[in-house]
C-alpha cells in the first residue's frame, strides 16, 4: 500500500504528469502560453492561432497532428469569428467542451486532441474537442507484416504520421522538432523523442548532424541516413527503417530518437543495435517462450545466411574428411558430374537467386508468382539435371535464402547475403582457416562499430548478461525491469512490480 | 560522437586471458613432459602461483601510475635516455613475440591443414585481420576478446570428451620426478603462459582501477592456469609415457582420434578455434609494439605505428624457418622474456619505491 502511494507522487519526469502537478491558470495569455510551451518542451507541433473576439485578444492552442482541420474551422474558428460574442458556450458547436482553470487539464486535453481557447484577462479557459478521427485507408506495410498485432502503417503525410504517434503516446513530453533540409526541395524532416528520457547528448548530436546536411535535395530517408550515419562504409545498416508506428513507439519509449520525413512512409530509428533488426513487434504479442524461440530462430538464421554456403564450400573442397563416411559418399556422388568447382556453383545459384528476387519485386503479384515457378521449379530442377549445379548446392543456397528472408528487416537481410560472397571466396581459397578469418573480420567490425556513441553489437560486445533477456530471447515483460542501457537513457527502470497483486493475493 | 576508450573489469580479464592463451598451448604438454615427466601438470599449478606473484608486482607498479602506460611512466622513473632504451627493447620484444606467433602459426597450419598453400598467404591472413583488430581501440579489442572467449568452451568440451579413454595409471605415482625437477620445469611453464605483462600497457584504460582490477588479473591467472593444467592433464592420461615423448602436438593428436556424430575430424575444428586464440595473442603484441612506436615517434594516432610493427613482424617471419630454427629462436626469446615480464618491471618498481616516484593525481 505504501509503495503504491509513493509511486503516484513520484512520477518520472518523462512520464505523463499526474493530477498532483496541477497548476492554476494565469490571467494573461502570454503567461499561459509560456507555461504550455514549457510543458511541451517547445515541441514544434504545438500551434497557436490568435483571434480577437469583441476586440479582446484570444488564443487558440492545439497540437497540430491531433486536430482535425475541418472541425477546427467549422466548429470553432468560424462560429467564434462570425458571431463575435464572448458567450463561448453558445457559440462553439464542438460536440464536447470543458471549462477549467487548471492548466493540468489543458496539458492532458491537448495531448488528446482538444483545442484550447485562452481569453486575455480571464483565468478560466475552454477546451473543445476537435480530435481528428480521420484515419486514412490504413494498410499494413508489406515488408513488415505480422500475424498478430497492429496492422497500421505510416503514410506519406508527415502530420498524419505524427498523429499516429501522438495517439499512441498521449504525453506532453513527446517532443517534435522540425527541420527543413534540401536547398532546392526544402523537405520537412521531424525528429521525435521523449524529453527527460532520451540522453540529452544524443539529441544534440542528432540535431547537429541533421543541421549540417547541405544538399540540393533530400528525397528519401535513405539520403538522411547516408548523411548522418557514423560508418558509411560499413555493410551493416546503422539505423532501423520502419513503416510501423508500433515499432517506432516501442523504440521511442526505450529512449531512442525517431526521424520522420514528409513524403515517405518509412521512418528511421536511431541509434539502434544489431539485435533491433532481429526483433519484431509481434514477439511481444505472443507468449514469451514463443517469442524467445522465434528470436533464437532469427539469430540462427543470421548465422546460416552468413556462413552456410561458405561452410559448405570449405567442407567439400578442403576438408571432406571432417564429415563421416556415409555423408561424404552422398555429397561426393552428387558432385561427381558437376564440372564446376563449388565456389562457382555457389555463385551461379546465388546470382540466380538475387535475379529472381529482383525481378519478382518489380512485377505485380500474379506475374511474380510465375517468376517464382519458373525460377524455383524450372531452373531449380533443370539446372541439376543439366549437371551444372549439384543437388547439395541447391539445398544449401535455398536454406541460405530462406534464412536471410527470416530477418524482419529488409536491408539487414540484403547486407548479410552480400557479406556471404567474400566469405565464400575466402573459404574457397583457404578452407576452414579462411572462413574463420573472414568471420573474425566481420566480428571485429561488429565489435568496433558504434552508432551515435552506442556500441552496435551490444549486448553481446560489450557483453551485458542482464540485457540478453530482451535481445537474444524475450523473457516475460515483468522481468524486463530496465531499459537497454546502450542508449544511456536518463531513467533505466521501465516497469515497477506490475505483478505486485500476486503478493497481496497470497496474504 | 566521441566516446570513452575504456575497458571494464571483465574485459580486462579477457584481454589478459586471451593474450596468455595462444600458440603455446599446442606444444606445451610435450615440452613440459620433456622437462618434468608425467608430473608436468603439477608444474603448471606451481607456475600459476609464481605468476600470481609477478602479477602482484605488475599491479603495484601500474597502480603507482594509474593513468599512464609503461612507455609513459618509464621516463619519470629512470630518466629520458634509459627509458628510451627500455621502450625500444619492449618494442623489439613485442615484435619478436609477434614474429614467433606468426612462425608457429604458419608451421602448425602447414603441418595440419594447408600443406601446399604459400607461406606468405597464410601469414598475410593473420597479419591483415590482426591489424584490423589492433587498429580499433583497446575497447574494441576488449569486446572482441570477450566475445570469442566463448569458443574456449568447445575446446574444453572436446578435450573432456577424450577423458573417456583416459588411463589414470599413466601419471601415477604422482610426484615421481621429484620436487627439484618439478620446480625446475616451472621455467618452461612461465614461458608458455606469458602475456600477462600486457597489463602494463592497458592498465590506464581500465574503468575501475585498484582492487577490482587486481581481482580481474587474479581471476585471469586462475583461469589460464586451470585451462592449461586441464589440457595437459588430459593429454597425460590419454597417451602413454612413450607416446608422449614422440608427439610434439599431443592435444591435436588426441583429438584426431575422436569423432562425434557428424564430425569425424575433431582436430580440424579444434585448430579452427585455436586460430582465434592465436590471433588474439598476436594482436596484443602488435598493440604493445604499436603503442611503443607511437610513443617514441610522438604520433597522435596509432594507425601507422601499428602497421609498421605489423610489417616488420611480417618481414621477419618471412625468413625461411623449419621447426628447429623456430625452436631455437623461441629458446632465446624465452630467456629474454624473463627480463620483460619480470626484470624490467621489478627494477622500475624498486626505483620508483626508492626515489618515491609516483604519479601526481
Amino acid at each position: 500500500m505504501r509503495r503504491s502511494n509513493r509511486k503516484a507522487k513520484r512520477n518520472k519526469p518523462y512520464q505523463i504528469p499526474t493530477t498532483t502537478e496541477s497548476h492554476d491558470a494565469f490571467f494573461t495569455i502570454e503567461e499561459n502560453k509560456d507555461y504550455l510551451k514549457a510543458q511541451f518542451h517547445h515541441s514544434e507541433d504545438l500551434k497557436y492561432r490568435p483571434i480577437s473576439i469583441q476586440d479582446i485578444g484570444c488564443l487558440l492552442v492545439y497540437l497540430d497532428p491531433l486536430v482535425d482541420e475541418d472541425k477546427l474551422q467549422q466548429t470553432i474558428i468560424k462560429p467564434l469569428l462570425t458571431k463575435d460574442e464572448l458567450k463561448i458556450e453558445d457559440t462553439v458547436t464542438a460536440k464536447e467542451f470543458q471549462r477549467s482553470m487548471n492548466l493540468y487539464d489543458a496539458v492532458s486535453g491537448l495531448t488528446k486532441g482538444f483545442v484550447m481557447l485562452l481569453i486575455e484577462g480571464q483565468q478560466y479557459f475552454y477546451l473543445f474537442e476537435a480530435f481528428s478521427a480521420r484515419s486514412r485507408a490504413v494498410s499494413e506495410p508489406v515488408n513488415e507484416q505480422v500475424v498478430r498485432g497492429s496492422h497500421e502503417g505510416f503514410v506519406e503525410n508527415i502530420i498524419q504520421n505524427l498523429q499516429m504517434l501522438r495517439r499512441r503516446i498521449e504525453n506532453p513530453n513527446l517532443v517534435v522538432r522540425f527541420f527543413k533540409v534540401g536547398k532546392t526541395t526544402d523537405t520537412k524532416l521531424a525528429i521525435v523523442y521523449l524529453q527527460h528520457l532520451v540522453n540529452p547528448d544524443l539529441i544534440d548530436e542528432v540535431e547537429k548532424r541533421i543541421k549540417s546536411i547541405k544538399a540540393d535535395s533530400i528525397q528519401t530517408p535513405g539520403y538522411v541516413e547516408e548523411f548522418i550515419e557514423d560508418a558509411p562504409f560499413s555493410p551493416f545498416p546503422q539505423m532501423l527503417s520502419t513503416e510501423r508506428p508500433d515499432r517506432l513507439t516501442a523504440h521511442l519509449i526505450e529512449g531512442r530518437i525517431g526521424l520522420l520525413m514528409e513524403g515517405s512512409p518509412s521512418t528511421l530509428i536511431m541509434p539502434v543495435t544489431f539485435f533491433a533488426f532481429y526483433q519484431s513487434p509481434e514477439d511481444y504479442n505472443s507468449r514469451w517462450y514463443i517469442g524467445s524461440i522465434l528470436r533464437l530462430i532469427r539469430v540462427a538464421s543470421f548465422i546460416f545466411a552468413l556462413g552456410l554456403p561458405s561452410l559448405y564450400i570449405a567442407t567439400v573442397s578442403f576438408h571432406p574428411e571432417v564429415l563421416p563416411a556415409e555423408l561424404i559418399l552422398n555429397i561426393k556422388s552428387s558432385l561427381e558430374n558437376v564440372p564446376f568447382p563449388p565456389l562457382l556453383e555457389a555463385f551461379i545459384m546465388q546470382i540466380i537467386l538475387e535475379l529472381l528476387r529482383e525481378a519478382a519485386i518489380r512485377l505485380p503479384g500474379p506475374i511474380a508468382q510465375t517468376i517464382g515457378i519458373v525460377g524455383g521449379l524450372v531452373i531449380g530442377t533443370a539446372i541439376v539435371e543439366a549437371n551444372l549445379v549439384s543437388n547439395m548446392m541447391i539445398i544449401v543456397v535455398a536454406l541460405t535464402a530462406i534464412s536471410s528472408f527470416a530477418v524482419p528487416s529488409y536491408e539487414m537481410s540484403m547486407s548479410i547475403r552480400l557479406l556471404g560472397f567474400p566469405l565464400m571466396l575466402l573459404s574457397a581459397t583457404f578452407g576452414f582457416i579462411g572462413l574463420v578469418f573472414g568471420l573474425s573480420i566481420v566480428l571485429i567490425h561488429l565489435c568496433g562499430l558504434e552508432t551515435f556513441g552506442t556500441p552496435y553489437f551490444s549486448p553481446l560486445a560489450p557483453f551485458r548478461l542482464n540485457e540478453l533477456k530482451d535481445s537474444i530471447v524475450r523473457l516475460p515483460r515483468w522481468l524486463l525491469g530496465k531499459r537497454p542501457s546502450d542508449v544511456r537513457p536518463q531513467y533505466e527502470r521501465q516497469e515497477w512490480f506490475s505483478r505486485g497483486w500476486k503478493k497481496n493475493e497470497d496474504d | 560522437m566521441k566516446t570513452t576508450n575504456e575497458i571494464n573489469g571483465s574485459q580486462l580479464f579477457f584481454i589478459i586471458f586471451q593474450t596468455q592463451v595462444g600458440v603455446g598451448v599446442l606444444s606445451l604438454p610435450y615440452s613440459l613432459y620433456a622437462k618434468a615427466g608425467a608430473d608436468g601438470w603439477i608444474t603448471l599449478l606451481i607456475t600459476g602461483v609464481a605468476i600470481q606473484l609477478i602479477i602482484f608486482m605488475l599491479y603495484f607498479l601500474s597502480q603507482r601510475f594509474p593513468t599512464l602506460t609503461l612507455y609513459e611512466y618509464a621516463p619519470k622513473i629512470v630518466g629520458k635516455y634509459v627509458a628510451f632504451v627500455i621502450s625500444i627493447l619492449y618494442i623489439a620484444f613485442a615484435i619478436a613475440t609477434a614474429v614467433i606467433v606468426l612462425e608457429l602459426f604458419e608451421t602448425t597450419i602447414k603441418t595440419w591443414i594447408l600443406f601446399r598453400t604459400p607461406m606468405l598467404a597464410i601469414l598475410l591472413l593473420l597479419t591483415v585481420s590482426g591489424c584490423y583488430l589492433a587498429l580499433g581501440k583497446i575497447k574494441v579489442m576488449g569486446r572482441f576478446y570477450q566475445f570469442v572467449s566463448i569458443l574456449i568452451l568447445p575446446l574444453v568440451i572436446m578435450a573432456a570428451y577424450t577423458l573417456k579413454d583416459a588411463d589414470i595409471r599413466y601419471i601415477l605415482p604422482i610426484g615421481q620426478s621429484g620436487v627439484g625437477t618439478i620446480l625446475k620445469a616451472t621455467q618452461q611453464g612461465i614461458v608458455s603462459m606469458l602475456g600477462f605483462e600486457i597489463v602494463l600497457f592497458v592498465y590506464p584504460y581500465v574503468q575501475n582501477k585498484g582492487k577490482s582490477a587486481l581481482k580481474s588479473l587474479t581471476l585471469a591467472n586462475i583461469a589460464v592456469t586451470s585451462l592449461y593444467t586441464f589440457l595437459t592433464f588430459a593429454t597425460y592420461v590419454f597417451f602413454s609415457p612413450v607416446q608422449l615423448q614422440m608427439i610434439p602436438e599431443p592435444i591435436v593428436y588426441m583429438l584426431k582420434g575422436v569423432s562425434f556424430v557428424i564430425v569425424d575430424r575433431v582436430d580440424l575444428l579444434f585448430l579452427s578455434i585455436w586460430i582465434v586464440s592465436v590471433m588474439t595473442s598476436y594482436v596484443s603484441y602488435l598493440y604493445i609494439a604499436g603503442r611503443g612506436i607511437q610513443h617514441i615517434t610522438k604520433r597522435k594516432k596509432a594507425t601507422w605505428p601499428i602497421l609498421i610493427a605489423a610489417i616488420i613482424a611480417l618481414t621477419f617471419s618471412m625468413f625461411s624457418h623449419d621447426r628447429y630454427t623456430v625452436e631455437m629462436i623461441s629458446g632465446y626469446h624465452a630467456k629474454a622474456s624473463y627480463f620483460f615480464a619480470l626484470g624490467f618491471p621489478l627494477i622500475l618498481l624498486c626505483f620508483s619505491l626508492i626515489f618515491k616516484k609516483k604519479e601526481e593525481l
